[in-house]
């Protein structure tokens, strides 16, 4: 009877668990009997825990549950729900008093109802740290997200919060457990469940259909009458019949196949499909994915021969219940020479951005009381990262291109590259596991290295760009090697240039730092402080988090089988090291040419 | 592998506080038991990466890691070879750590972070590395300095030195 019970779990799970599992049969989750079930679901419910996950039987008892945890929604009386938890608690065969208890905890809560806005999770957040009067930091979701830069939680039209659940508690399925190896139960109240281990490697699926991908990808739609139809077949081969669109939908095209060509690729668009396609709870919403004018913030860069994009390169907006997703890539990768090395690095972004999406799905399917901390939670962009760079490196040509230079720089050495990563605005915010947990003392601690880079930056701006410009203006006029440092002289105008819209922006997030900090330290701050060191704890963000350490495993196999090329300077131009090598060499034949330099800078 | 991702969990549960480095050995790990070090006292420990420690504060960071068979890297050839797959570091002198006279390396790069901002982030990285040989591996000490622009002076050196000097195998 439990084999089949089981195998009909099985069948019912959704998607991700088949993709996950060999071919062989996998034993289910074993799970409490149904007698002992009602007790610790009951224990849990009463400490305001994650819920353990139920046998067959008990499933719909948990979905009730579930459902109540989430307090009254708005419309309901408070008698009429009062009456629902009620017939809970004697389903569950609690006695009097802890009847009482249940109602009086659940009655507490109170969940908005879809098309109003008001106390969201998020908004319960940021009300907890309304700060004291002058000051406006509002800790919401929408803030972090913003601030993060990997996605924007915003408004839908007509007033629903993006960031509120638009429905009630999943029906309670734990995440995916590792091939044969079960999500034991929690055997006690308070113990916490432990992610299970990764899968050893990404689901080796079949390539998606285009009927599949279209299903969740808005690409754009081709012409529709037959003459408009002849044209936009022959427009890559006559750029007269071309139009703007169709390019773009070609160049999104050829992303999604090139991804299709690699495990990570596939296995993120199964999992899009998972969440968003016509068996999901999210059918009918799909990513749009277009090209976009990013203005200043993104152009073409050329650097050692390659071009590359400077600045925004993509971006991934989206609401939490996904009704609105979209995926937008900077125009500038449809202007590139080499259009293979734009679709190529085109691939790893869009599945750098998938993954953000498809993580929120999960999540919001699996455990939508995560989705809000997730935006804080590092691992989403780490996540988020290895999917792109794997992507990135399985599609390597042996060209360089900037993506797989950082997939490179990261697999060097992943604890600097992270500390780094941590450092930069958008993602200044977030906290790994250990650091949720103690997130007072990370925030200091992000606030004394924000305090550390802006002051570099200060002293780049007033002498060390200045400096550096100074030094190649010797060596072009007075050396006569002007076209040797030409394209050192441009990269630290650059620098110059937008160096104190930089600063700005640093000293920007030290104010809200430390505002956040000083926050945190408030008796309101520390309810906000406890309620992430329980997301730390969460089995969503350690699974992620074992996910995310696979991946780093792979790419460092991928990595030594196939070397990210090195970028190779074009002759006669010089590198930095070169360059001040050279600065010596000057120095010790003609210090002549120096001495008004060493006036200005000092002969150091 | 289960093995390997119960060490990333327990890992993950035991250090939910960054530690001083000033603690005692207790809370080191059991690879950390192997060599007593100084690192500087307002730096922070955590487990590294490839099971070993880092020591860090703000853009200075110095790891230490044990490799041999069955780790990520067998010899020290295969781990140089690793190293020089960004860019081949070169000899800078030698230096006296547990006692023998070893290789310093040493080797500069631009690493690119990536990210949307409108600045890319790109840091230059300095990085000297120290291998101490035995019979069944070695351990790799590695020396971080990062900044925007090209280090001409790498800020952290006396740090490192001292590290090196007060480094002991057990």
């Amino acid at each position: 009877m439990r084999i089949l019970l089981a195998a009909l779990l099985f069948a019912l799970a959704p998607a991700p668990l088949r993709a996950e599992r060999p071919a062989a049969a996998v034993p289910p989750p074993v799970a409490a009997e149904a007698a002992d079930y009602k007790k610790v679901l009951a224990e849990a419910l009463l400490a305001g825990k994650d819920l353990p996950p139920a046998p067959a039987e008990s499933a719909a008892l948990r979905a009730r549950a579930a459902e109540l945890a989430l307090g009254r929604p708005e419309g309901k009386t408070p008698a009429a729900f009062e009456g629902e938890v009620r017939a809970l608690a004697r389903d569950l065969g609690l006695d009097p008093a802890r009847t009482g208890r249940l109602v009086a905890l659940l009655g507490a809560r109170a969940r908005s109802a879809p098309g109003k806005s008001d106390s969201s999770a998020a908004d319960k957040l940021g009300a907890a740290l309304k700060p004291e009067q002058g000051l406006k930091l509002q800790l919401s979701a929408q803030l972090n997200a913003k601030a993060l830069g990997l996605s924007q939680v915003e408004a839908l039209p007509g007033g629903q919060p993006a960031d509120t659940p638009s429905r009630g508690a999943p029906a309670g399925q734990p995440l995916p457990p590792a091939l044969g190896k079960p999500i034991p139960p929690d055997p006690q109240p308070g113990l916490r469940l432990k992610a299970a281990p990764a899968p050893k490697q990404p689901p080796q699926t079949r390539a998606l259909g285009w009927a599949e991908i279209e299903g969740v990808v808005d690409v754009g739609e081709k012409p529709k009458g037959w003459l408009d139809r002849i044209q936009y077949e022959l427009a890559p081969y006559i750029a007269r019949l071309d139009k703007p669109e169709w390019r773009e939908q070609r160049t999104t095209r050829k992303a999604l196949e090139l991804m299709q060509t690699t495990p990570e690729g596939r296995e993120v668009l199964r999992q899009l499909v998972d969440e968003l396609g016509p068996k999901s709870a999210n059918k009918g919403a799909k990513v749009q994915v277009r090209s976009e004018d990013f203005g200043e913030r993104s152009s073409i860069s050329m650097r050692d021969g390659v071009e590359g994009i400077l600045g925004a390169r993509g971006r991934a907006r989206y609401t939490m219940d996904l009704k609105t997703a979209e995926y937008h890539y900077s125009s500038k990768y449809l202007e590139f020479k080499d259009q293979d090395m734009a679709t190529s690095m085109l691939a790893g972004n869009m599945a750098h951005e998938f993954r953000h999406i498809v993580n929120v799905a999960q999540l919001m399917r699996l455990s939508p009381d995560e989705a809000i901390p997730y935006q804080l939670a590092f691992v989403n962009e780490q996540r988020a990262r290895q999917t792109g760079y794997l992507v990135a490196a399985r599609l390597n040509k042996g060209k360089s291109n900037d993506y797989l230079n950082e997939a490179n720089a990261l697999n060097q050495d992943p604890d600097a590259f992270w500390d780094d990563i941590k450092r930069s605005p958008s993602y200044i915010r977030t906290l790994d596991p250990a650091e949720m947990k103690a997130p007072l003392a990370a925030y200091k601690s992000r606030l004394e290295a924000l305090r550390e880079d802006n002051q570099e930056t200060r002293e780049n701006i007033s002498r060390n760009l200045p400096r550096a410009l100074d030094a190649i203006a010797v060596l072009s006029k007075k050396e006569g090697r002007g076209k040797d440092v030409a394209e050192l002289q441009v990269q630290a105008a650059a620098m110059l240039r937008s160096y104190p819209e930089f600063l700005k922006s640093g000293e920007e997030q030290e104010r809200l730092i430390g505002m956040l900090v000083a926050q945190l330290e408030t008796p309101k701050g520390q309810e906000w402080a406890a309620m992430l060191a329980k997301a730390g704890d969460s089995t969503a963000f350690q699974r992620y988090s074992a996910d995310y350490e696979r991946d780093r495993r792979t790419l460092a196999q991928v990595l030594k089988a196939a070397p990210a090329p090195k970028r190779e300077r074009p002759a006669g131009s010089l590198t930095w090291e070169q360059f001040w090598a050279a600065v010596k060499e000057s120095r010790a034949k003609h210090p002549e040419y120096w001495a008004e330099f060493d006036k200005k800078y000092g002969k150091d | 592998m289960n093995a390997a991702l119960s060490v990333v969990f327990a890992a993950l549960a035991a250090a939910s506080m960054p530690s001083s480095a000033g603690e005692k050995a207790m809370t080191q790990s059991p690879a950390a038991k192997a060599y007593e070090c100084k690192p500087p006292a307002d730096w922070t420990r955590k487990p590294g990466s490839d099971g070993g420690e880092r020591y860090s504060k703000g853009r200075l960071s110095i790891s230490v890691t044990r490799y041999g068979p069955g780790t990520a890297y067998r010899t020290p050839e295969e781990f140089l070879a690793f190293l020089a797959t960004m860019k081949k570091p070169e000899p800078a002198g030698t230096v006296e750590v547990s006692g023998k006279k070893v290789e310093r390396l040493s080797r500069s790069y631009e690493r690119s972070l990536g990210g949307d901002d409108a600045l890319p982030r790109k840091d230059w990285v300095y990085e000297e590395v120290v291998l101490l040989r035995l019979k069944d591996g070695f351990w790799a000490l590695r020396f971080q300095s990062t900044s925007r622009m090209y280090p001409e002076k790498p800020k952290g050196l006396p740090e490192w030195e001292a590290f090196l000097k007060g480094f002991r195998l057990r």
